[in-house]
């Protein structure tokens, strides 16, 4: 067996560490004229291209090494002031070609550390918990407001006709309200955050979220973005949503986005 | 803190739903540096996989704090 080299993230310069990596391996810098890449050997039994992606399925396996490689990005993320971490599992045959890499993309990785650059990721997940019941989506609507007021007044044949359509109509204000919540969310984020991403979403999950978001939040306004999820999780009657958030993480999501695409 | 707001700072503890986070996070379409020779995941339907279960372990939390419904497991 040979080890390999495990890439876990890009700096502008390597920063004082004595690191910890995958297996317990010191991480150690890769660098060339103005980027260094933090790295550490691996098995190539285990990191070689085919046994890798069968690995990566079984949690048991994946967990400690995807906890090893968010702890040397999070000691990164804090003590340094870009990191463009890394997915996991970026592997190369020797340091020469690490070099090479930094060489060749010198340019996308700068621009991608400058987007970067004093800043957090979080994650926010909506859920919805329980469906708002018939009397909150008629407050929230003057159309059902007026259908029940001509039901009121309409006799009962015609009555019987509009309750039906009234039963369609509640089904496109609940759609609505839940529409309105998740682009309210997303509108709250935007006043604090640099950026946010809409995940994309399963289409058959049963628990499918009404919205999560990869947000961008400078590390200096991360307890301005904290409170103002705090008040959108008691800005709904409970138990309507759950609120989901996770981070600070190192830019995971934005350290690989392309810049026009945010 | 609330019970229905789940805040997980920077994951340390091995907890399953962090870690289902943290795998969603590392294995979802982050950087890949893509040269020659470079050995990576293929990513494919990983997304999925992750945001899947992650999903289910909030489903599973829930669980924890109301009764089951009785529900047919087929084998």
């Amino acid at each position: 067996m040979s080890p390999l080299v495990y890439v876990y993230a890009v700096l502008p310069r390597p920063i004082a560490t004595k690191l910890k990596g995958i297996d317990a391996q010191p991480v150690r810098w890769v660098v060339d004229d103005v980027l260094a890449a933090a790295v550490s050997d691996v098995p190539d039994e285990e990191f070689d291209e085919a046994p890798l992606n069968e690995h990566v399925r079984d949690l048991s396996w994946l967990g400690p090494r995807a906890m090893a490689h968010q702890e040397v990005n999070y000691r990164l993320h804090e003590d340094g002031e870009a990191v463009v971490p890394l997915a996991f599992g970026t592997v190369f045959r020797d340091e020469d070609r690490v070099r090479q890499l930094l060489h060749d993309q010198r340019a996308a990785l700068a621009a991608r550390l400058e987007a970067v650059r004093g800043r957090a990721e979080w994650v926010i997940t909506l859920h919805v918990i329980k469906e708002p019941d018939a009397d909150y989506v008629a407050a929230a609507s003057p159309a059902i407001q007026a259908a029940q007021k001509e039901i009121a007044s309409s006799p009962p044949g015609r009555a019987h006709l509009l309750k039906r359509r009234l039963a369609e109509l509640q089904r496109d204000e609940l759609r609505r309200i839940q529409a309105e919540s998740a682009e309210e969310v997303v509108t709250r984020l935007r006043e604090i955050a640099t950026d946010v991403y809409l995940e994309p979403l399963p289409t058959d999950t049963i628990e499918r979220p009404l919205v999560r978001a990869s947000v961008l939040v400078p590390r200096s306004a991360e307890a301005r973005f904290v409170d103002q999820v705090e008040r959108l999780r008691s800005r709904w009657p409970e138990p309507m949503y759950r609120v989901l958030l996770t981070g600070p993480w190192p830019p995971y999501r934005f350290g690989g986005l392309e810049r026009d695409s945010g | 803190m609330a019970e229905n707001f789940v805040s997980l700072s920077a994951p340390t503890s091995a907890d399953e739903l962090s870690l289902l986070e943290l795998s969603d996070r590392l294995l979802s379409r982050g950087v890949v540096l893509t040269g020659e020779a470079t050995i990576s995941v293929a990513g494919v339907d990983l997304i999925y996989l992750g945001l899947s279960v992650v999903l289910t372990a909030v489903e599973t939390l829930r669980r924890t704090r109301e009764p089951a419904p009785a529900r047919d497991h087929p084998a």
